[in-house]
């Protein structure tokens, strides 16, 4: 599953297998052949069977006009090859992550990098009032998008602590375990 | 177009090059340094799944991660697993066969322990994705 934020410089991503990130990282470019081209790219890099997109199309996004035709045309053209995209409404990320005590963005993206150490050197500095917002969210946006639709947060009142770090793959070597 | 590809929809990918890469946040020149590599143009090649490394560089890769084998390589070492135990079933069929001697106890064994593949973590892996509900 790939989940994607667009950004003010193209998109933030988080590529998860089961409950893991297998890769994450920011694209750069704004130009919607450049994000396609890039998308294209991790598609095919990890054998993608579902991008994960914010809901450009629930009545309460608050992404402007840009990102949202942007995401209408991923929606689209990604959704024409065959494989699944799935929109995730940006206020169920809001409510699941407050049932958890992290309100803010800067909250999640803390949760997300406790959940997922791999992505803490990725976690931005905390906004201050003058300053613009780090691309970096993007990547802790889209991995809340992916938490959030593989269900490893649910709903209010679940207790979900901070797993123990394990190997992508960990074969069972214990003897006679068939 | 890449030969990363997973045998069937549950299976693991033949590698995950880039993903511990990604967790030791070295690059590919960095790594390539580290096994005595020029450039990271052939660690590119590994993590596409173009190319598949030789035994020592295989072994450079595990040193560098810190990972085992089948974690690196993961898909592909299935798919050796599984046709080892193919094989070891085939040979089990021949001693059945016959009436093995005592000594061959511990052969049978160890054959037998080989023609069950090990079950790992991505061997549960969802064929779809459930809508959590939101």
């Amino acid at each position: 599953m790939l989940a994607i934020d667009l950004t003010s410089r193209g998109f933030g991503y988080v590529v998860m297998e089961q409950d893991r990130p297998i890769d994450w990282g920011l694209a750069t470019g704004t130009a919607l052949g450049d994000i396609l081209s890039r998308l294209a790219a991790l598609i095919d890099r990890w054998d993608v069977q579902t991008l994960l997109i914010e809901d450009y199309k629930a009545p309460e996004s608050k992404r402007c006009a840009r990102v949202k035709k942007d995401l209408a045309e991923i929606d689209r053209q990604v959704g024409e090859t065959g494989l699944r995209v799935v929109r995730v409404i940006q206020k169920a990320v809001l409510i699941r992550f407050a049932a958890l005590g992290a309100k803010t963005k800067r909250e999640r993206a803390v949760w997300l990098a406790a959940r997922f150490p791999e992505l803490a050197r990725h976690l931005p500095p905390i906004r201050k009032p003058w300053m613009s917002e780090n691309e970096k969210t993007g990547i802790f946006d889209a991995a809340a998008f992916a938490v959030v639709k593989l269900g490893i947060i649910a709903g209010p009142g679940a207790v979900h602590g901070t797993p123990p770090l394990g190997p992508l793959y960990k074969p069972d070597t214990s003897p006679g375990t068939p | 177009m890449t030969a990363h590809r997973r045998p069937a929809a549950n299976q693991p990918l033949p590698q995950y090059l880039l993903t511990h890469r990604k967790l030791t946040g070295l690059s590919q020149p960095e790594v390539a340094a580290l096994l005595g590599r020029k450039d990271g143009s052939m660690l590119s090649r590994y993590e596409l799944g173009q190319r598949v490394p030789q035994l020592d560089t295989a072994l450079g890769l595990i040193a560098v991660y810190r990972a085992p084998i089948q974690e690196l390589f993961a898909g592909r070492y299935k798919g050796i697993e599984a046709k080892v135990a193919q094989r070891a079933r085939r040979l089990l069929k021949k001693f059945a066969k016959v009436k093995p001697p005592p000594e061959f106890t511990h052969k049978l064994a160890t054959l037998s322990a080989l023609a069950e593949p090990r079950r790992g973590k991505l061997d549960q892996l969802p064929t779809d994705v459930e809508d959590a509900g939101h």
